[in-house]
């Protein structure tokens, strides 16, 4: 596929899931404004590194990969920031502590997170998970594992890593 | 039935506000990557021929695949003949088969070479090991070709274009290395091939890979990828047409660095040429990649009889 046809595919395949991709952002920084400038920088590097693609089928997880990649960055670049605003903000944490919310994956680290979102809100196979992080199928069950043990979900084996 | 916590953090991920903005900021990020990308795209029509001939029909896919043989049998007194040019074994193509079709509308059609190798010692004896290893392994590697067209005419029918050869040159045969390199052509509408070269070292009968041209323990790893970046950088500043992954805000698909298994074959002038694949390194209009290793680069660290 030549650099013109996957650029397109990438376009198709990007205004298919820009919610989804908005929505993996927004879990990780959790305010709009922020989930928007990284969406947009995703989409940025999407479309400018089409020809990087190497098969069509993996356009998908490969724009899953960019989005976590680039809302990790926004973190780490802005790490100082966000710790600033969270001391001023002490009063209000605990209304979050209830497990029941989005917010429990904060107890998650950011691959943990990714893993949890991918697999239960967005219904990715777990070696297409594997693929977007770049590790064995294996290690993603063990995060996974890990991940639901933290938040204090138990569910068969069965279900958590082959329901849907 | 998932999990009650769970349902509910889905549920609560599924309402996430999709603010008004979000369709006009995608379609900016489109716009913006596209504006970027252009360099490409002119790059492209301003490069070879090649390239054209690519862009109209699809992938061209120069994949090929190099068998080496260590031209010396005898592995207990391979270290000390190691800088003693002796004429040992003789290998040679003794006989080819060839597998053709082309598909009742004349859309698909394949011509696959495949040679038969025969090895022979040096006091005139067959080597039936490297002989029969050396055979196995191409035909592994062209069934592996002609299933997969034969899977694409299956799964397509009439509705693909595809077109695939395979041939084989002796690129060498000195008095240690006969080298047999496969050529093959793939041209589709969409999927790549992989470069496949397979070594086998006759010295000890058993196949190598890049690692086994060096040293052992020695770190042949930083210096290849060193230089292959130094060219990388050199050849985009001498040459606009050209492009690699290198050095962009997304390191990850960056060329980082080659690995022991990395293609590679030593060409007419006794250098290492190291090879990626079409996308590997380099946007597709670039085609398979190589480099040509300068020996300096692994004085000292390759073993004797391979690089020259």
């Amino acid at each position: 596929m030549n650099a013109d046809d996957l650029q397109k595919k990438v376009e198709e395949q990007i205004l298919d899931s820009y919610e989804a991709m908005y929505r993996l952002a927004y879990t990780y920084v959790k305010n709009e404004e922020d989930a928007l400038d990284i969406v947009q920088e995703s989409v940025y590097k999407a479309i400018k590194y089409s020809g990087r693609v190497r098969q069509e089928a993996y356009i998908r997880t490969w724009l899953w990969r960019i989005v976590m990649n680039t809302a990790v960055d926004f973190i780490r670049k802005n790490s100082k920031e966000v710790a600033t605003e969270e001391m001023q903000e002490t009063g209000r944490e605990d209304t979050y502590q209830d497990f029941d919310t989005l917010e429990a994956l904060n107890i998650l680290d950011e691959r943990e997170k990714a893993v949890v979102v991918l697999r239960f809100f967005e219904d990715q196979k777990l070696e297409d998970i594997a693929r977007i992080l770049n590790e064995n199928t294996n290690t993603v069950k063990t995060v996974l594992y890990r991940s639901l043990k933290k938040l204090k979900v138990r569910l068969a084996e069965g279900e958590m890593l082959y329901e849907g | 039935m998932k999990d009650e916590k769970l349902k509910k953090m889905e549920q609560e991920y599924k309402e996430i506000p999709i603010p008004e903005e979000l369709l006009r900021r995608v379609e900016e990020g489109i716009q913006k990557g596209k504006e970027d990308r252009e360099e490409v795209v002119r790059m492209k029509k301003r490069s070879k021929v090649i390239s054209f001939v690519k862009a109209a029909g699809g992938a061209v896919v120069a994949a090929m695949l190099a068998i080496t043989i260590m031209a010396n049998s005898g592995a207990s007194i391979a270290n000390a003949m190691m800088k003693i040019p002796v004429i040992g074994a003789i290998a040679e193509v003794v006989t080819f088969r060839e597998y053709k079709n082309t598909t009742e509308d004349s859309n698909m059609s394949a011509d696959v070479k495949i040679p038969e190798v025969s090895v022979t010692n040096e006091d005139g004896t067959v080597n039936q090991e490297t002989t029969e290893q050396i055979n196995k392994t191409i035909e592994d590697y062209t069934n592996e070709i002609i299933a997969q067209y034969e899977a694409d005419v299956a799964a397509y029918g009439g509705e693909a274009h595809e077109r695939v050869e395979l041939d084989y040159e002796i690129i060498t045969d000195s008095d240690r290395l006969f080298s047999i390199r496969f050529n093959q052509l793939t041209i589709m509408a969409s999927g790549a091939e992989s470069v496949r070269i397979y070594h086998i070292d006759k010295q000890t009968g058993k196949m190598i890979n890049l690692k086994g041209l060096f040293k052992e323990d020695a770190d042949f790893i930083t210096p290849i990828s060193d230089n292959i970046k130094k060219q990388m950088k050199e050849q985009m500043a001498a040459d606009e047409s050209k492009m690699y992954f290198l050095d962009s805000d997304m390191p990850e698909t960056d060329f980082q660095s080659i690995s022991e298994d990395t293609t590679f074959y030593v060409n007419d002038d006794g250098k290492l040429v190291i090879v990626f694949d079409e996308y590997e390194v380099a946007p597709g209009y670039m085609g398979t990649v190589e480099f040509v290793i300068p020996t300096e680069v692994i004085e000292g660290i390759v073993q004797d009889g391979f690089v020259s």
